[in-house]
């Protein structure tokens, strides 16, 4: 279950243990096949959903209509009910106009590979993958954008029930390398974009946070809902690394000699308060932020997706 | 600063331990690819440059603490060298012993006190003309030998006790302490007087004399009396001198007359009596404590005195031939040289007799003999005769025993053995010919058979003390020349003018400027020998003949040390200047010194400590860098404080 924290941001609370154990990062780590690791992800947290209160996340919430008795009581509106002292049931409408795109960023700074199973990337793939596959089985188009300075794949939505194969390819294609200039891309996306879309970002995020700000309210200004993944390594936020440390920046090489033991406190310090910062600052126009690592279950992520499209509604 | 266990110095190479792994883990430090730099940047690199200070910081902590530790261990001793020995030297000079043995006693107080607690090892000694020292052990021992010390009367010289000062030192391995207890009279503290490095000077003053004595200008006091004494007087200056005596000495060619004068008020007078007027009349020193002399030289005063008082008595030869000398000596005839022709005219007062002829033996050569042996000079004047057995032995008479072997003659002339001790200073020389170099220079000069021979030293004018023989000089001629023409010969009288005044008790050679003309004048004169010789106290006369003749030659019985050792120098000193004023005599007021390090101020002197050890120092401040170190190897690992706000925002 999540709820608004701060901002747009969502807190994650723990998924169910046998959901969380099927979509371990550890456990995802160990299969190569992107396509069966989002099938096995969306397949784990699907067979745990009828316990959970996300029934009929497939649909749009359309109206209520009166309770009866035929209807499972899981149905009620227990919100109208506590308002109105009345049993209503929500009636959704069907999603299938939804036009999603996935925008996911493969520059080289995600390529790191931290204290985490997989990098960066790979949780990224993994995340998008099954976020495409659980789209689609809504029938819900899915696009897909692979960008670091510039756009290096765009893959337009669709719904077929193969253009989950082309999804994977795209991105199992593309290797981490390049600058991350996320303004430049967004604004160029923003053009491609057909109508009102849902924008989900999969990124590291690690860009000047004005830089970020403009860059995310480019994409919300045309319409578009916008959700954020934040992925980051244990040690890109905390910088736990023994004795001192010569760190190399994957996407420029400059390098920046330091002892993480000393500035550790202030790093994640600075790390938070960044995130703090965006949060605030992209509750204007509703971004929904997610903040995970690459060793957090993709339950976790899909939680979050469903409770900041829940937000969006 | 050194150190008294310096092979703990070697642990300093342990301080290069921190740097070495300073320098190593900087080498090791893994660069390790990061997905972006732009936190770290933001909030690291004050942190980095906070860690690096304090990373520096705690390696300068390190290495000093490994390096105190070292040190202290090795135990610095903060003060220079100290002296290997304390000398406590007494100035034994004579102004020590002024006062009645005061300024002598409180010296030794001052001493005592000083050598109570003096740091061992402590010598004591004496230094006046030299420094004598000896090193006590026990006090009781230091105290004895102290109060033993007695004042020697000299005066002091630092230069030598700087040197002898000097020679222990360097007999001790190192700088020894020289604490100098003395009145500091400023005569020994000449200004270009230095210490040498190996010393160390330090001075305590103890009150000396208030002021000394000082002579005021000599006078010919007294005139001869009945008994043919002379009295010589001056007087003494007092500038608050304390003692109520001193000692004036007269120095005459009959040597040292010393009387005790009593000092009464501010000016006293004084007055020797000489037996035989003419010496005391030409040439006289008189000294006061052995110190400060005055020399009388006045030759107008003499000159007119021996005109007018000198009784010469010529004897022997013809009458006629006494006629003429007297005549030469005295051509006016106005009796100032008091001549007396007539051998027993004059008694037993005569001053000078002249011999004529002294190679003849009778009743004159007898009674200039007993002249001579009642003080009176004797001037032999003899030809080639005198080379005989009689003259030789009339001679050796008057010499002493000494033989005079003359067993040649020169173209006319004698030619003098060397195994005379007269020529003693000769006698390394050939035994034959004109060799002293003087001599021969001499010769060279003025031809065969012309010579003037100055002899330096010996038995001649030594008289036994107590007996007033008087000078003997030997005048001897050519025998070309008739006696007769004696007085007609221009060099001959004045020749026999000096003869009379050095036999007299006078200059031992008249300053008589030689020049070519006079040595010509010797040369027409026939072959001249003079021979004298002073009595027995120094004759630079052969010198000075070397370079200038007899024209400088002045050579006077009283010599004052400290101008013949300017003679020894080279310099030329005229030996009888004026008289020098009273008041320069005076000692002036103590010196202090340049060259005295530092003055003892006593009672409550306290001697320095001679070494300062910090290690206990150097170890609490070991300790604080060790506490220091151990903060701030806390403060790195705790890490940096907390950034401002990140660098990243919007």
């Amino acid at each position: 279950m999540g709820h608004r924290k701060r901002g747009g941001a969502v807190t994650l609370h723990p998924p169910p243990r046998a959901v969380a154990s099927a979509l371990d990062p550890d456990l995802l780590s160990r299969i190569r096949s992107l396509n069966l690791r989002a099938r096995l992800a969306v397949e784990g947290f699907l067979t745990g959903l009828h316990r959970s209160p996300y029934h009929g996340f497939s649909t749009e919430f359309m109206d209520h209509r009166a309770y009866q008795s035929t209807d499972p009581p899981r149905l009620v509106d227990w919100r109208v009910f506590g308002r109105t002292d009345k049993l209503y049931v929500k009636r959704y409408a069907d999603e299938t106009n939804l036009r999603a795109y996935l925008l996911v960023d493969c520059s080289a700074s995600m390529g790191y590979r931290g204290s985490g199973p997989m990098t960066k990337m790979e949780y990224a793939r993994s995340l998008a993958a099954s976020l495409a596959l659980l789209l689609l089985k809504q029938r819900d188009a899915v696009g897909l954008c692979l960008f670091d300075e510039t756009i290096r794949s765009w893959v337009r939505a669709r719904t077929a029930a193969g253009h989950i194969d082309t999804l994977l390819v795209e991105l199992q294609r593309h290797e981490p390398q390049g600058h991350t200039r996320p303004l430049d891309v967004f604004t160029t996306m923003a053009g491609r974009l057909p109508r009102r879309a849902l924008v989900v970002l999969i990124s590291d995020l690690l860009v000047p946070l004005d830089t970020q700000v403009r860059a995310l309210r480019s994409v919300a200004s045309g319409g578009h809902e916008l959700v954020v993944f934040r992925i980051l390594d244990s040690t890109e936020r905390h910088l736990r690394f023994p004795g001192p440390v010569s760190l190399r920046d994957m996407e420029t090489g400059q390098e920046v000699t330091t002892l993480p033991s000393a500035v550790g406190e202030a790093y994640a310090a600075a790390v938070a308060q960044w995130w703090q910062v965006l949060c605030r600052e992209t509750e204007r126009f509703r971004a929904q932020l997610v903040d995970l690592d690459t060793d957090d279950s993709l339950v976790n992520a899909f939680t979050a997706f469903l409770s900041a499209r829940q937000r969006l509604r | 600063m050194m150190f008294l266990a310096p092979w703990y110095l070697a642990a300093l190479a342990g301080a290069a331990v921190p740097v070495i792994i300073h320098l190593l883990s900087k080498r090791a430090i893994r660069t390790r690819p990061f997905s972006s730099l732009v936190f770290i940047e933001a909030v690291a690199h004050s942190a980095l440059r906070w860690t690096r200070i304090t990373q520096r910081r705690l390696l300068a902590l390190r290495v000093s603490l490994l390096a105190l530790t070292a040190l202290a261990l090795a135990r610095p001793v903060c003060a220079p060298r100290p002296p290997v020995a304390t000398v406590i030297a007494l100035d034994a000079s004579a102004s020590m012993g002024a006062s009645g043995g005061r300024v002598w006693g409180q010296a030794r107080d001052t001493a005592v006190e000083l050598a109570r607690p003096a740091p061992m090892p402590v010598y004591v000694g004496l230094a006046t003309q030299t420094l004598r020292i000896m090193q006590l052990s026990t006090w009781s021992e230091r105290e004895k030998v102290i109060r033993e010390f007695v004042p020697e009367g000299t005066a002091l010289d630092m230069r030598r006790v700087f040197a002898d000062a000097t020679g222990y030192a360097r007999g001790l391995g190192g700088k020894i302490r020289l604490v100098l207890v003395s009145d500091f009279q400023p005569d020994a503290w000449e200004d270009d007087l230095r210490v040498p490095p190996e010393l160390e000077l330090w001075g305590a003053r103890v009150p000396g004399m208030t002021g000394n004595l000082a002579l005021g200008p000599l006078t010919l006091a007294g005139t001869v009396r009945g008994d043919g004494m002379m009295e010589i007087g001056g007087g003494i200056q007092r500038y608050g001198h304390t003692d109520d005596s001193c000692t004036v000495t007269l120095m005459t060619a009959r040597g040292r007359i010393e009387t005790v004068v009593s000092l009464a008020g501010d000016d006293t007078p004084f007055s020797f009596r000489i037996p035989r007027p003419p010496e005391a009349l030409v040439h006289a020193t008189v000294f006061i404590d052995d110190r400060h002399g005055l020399v009388l030289d006045d030759r107008r005063e003499a000159a007119r005195w021996s005109r007018q008082r000198c009784r010469v008595a010529v004897m022997g030869s013809e009458g006629e031939t006494r006629t003429r000398v007297k005549a030469a000596l005295d051509p006016a005839g106005d009796g100032r040289w008091g001549f007396e022709t007539d051998p027993g005219g004059l008694g037993d007062s005569a001053d000078v007799v002249i011999l004529m002829g002294a190679t003849d033996p009778g009743p004159d050569a007898d009674r200039a003999l007993d002249h001579w042996m009642n003080g009176a000079g004797l001037v032999l004047v003899a030809d080639n005769d005198f080379l005989s057995d009689e003259g030789r032995r009339l001679y050796e008479r008057t010499m002493g025993a000494a033989p005079l072997s003359i067993r040649e003659t020169y173209s006319g002339s004698a030619v003098i053995h060397y195994d005379h001790p007269v020529l003693a200073p000769f006698r390394r020389l050939p035994p034959h010919g004109f060799s002293p170099p003087q001599v021969r220079r001499f010769w060279r000069w003025h031809g065969e058979g012309t010579a003037l021979i100055s002899l330096e030293d010996g038995p001649l004018m030594v008289e036994p003390e107590g007996i007033p023989h008087g000078r003997v000089l030997a005048f001897m001629t050519g025998s070309v020349p008739p006696w007769s023409d004696w007085g007609s010969k221009a060099s001959f009288v004045p020749l026999l003018q000096l003869a009379v005044e050095y036999a007299a008790g006078g200059l031992a050679v008249h300053p008589v400027p030689f020049s070519q003309d006079f040595s010509w004048r010797l040369h027409e004169a026939g072959e001249v020998y003079v021979l004298h010789s002073p009595d027995g106290l120094v004759s630079p006369v052969t010198t000075e003949l070397t370079h200038e003749g007899i024209a400088r030659a002045r050579l006077g019985p009283f010599v004052d040390p400290g101008l013949y050792t300017l003679w020894g120098a080279h310099r030329p000193v005229a030996l009888f200047e004026p008289v020098v004023s009273a008041q320069e005599q005076v000692v002036g007021e103590p010196a202090t010194p340049p060259a005295v390090a530092r003055w003892v101020e006593h009672p409550g002197f306290r001697w320095p400590s001679t070494r300062r050890e910090p290690a206990s120092l150097l170890f609490m401040f070991a300790l604080g860098l060790l506490l220091g170190e151990a903060w701030l190897a806390l403060r790195i690992t705790r890490g940096a404080p907390p950034a401002a706000s990140g660098g990243t925002g919007a």
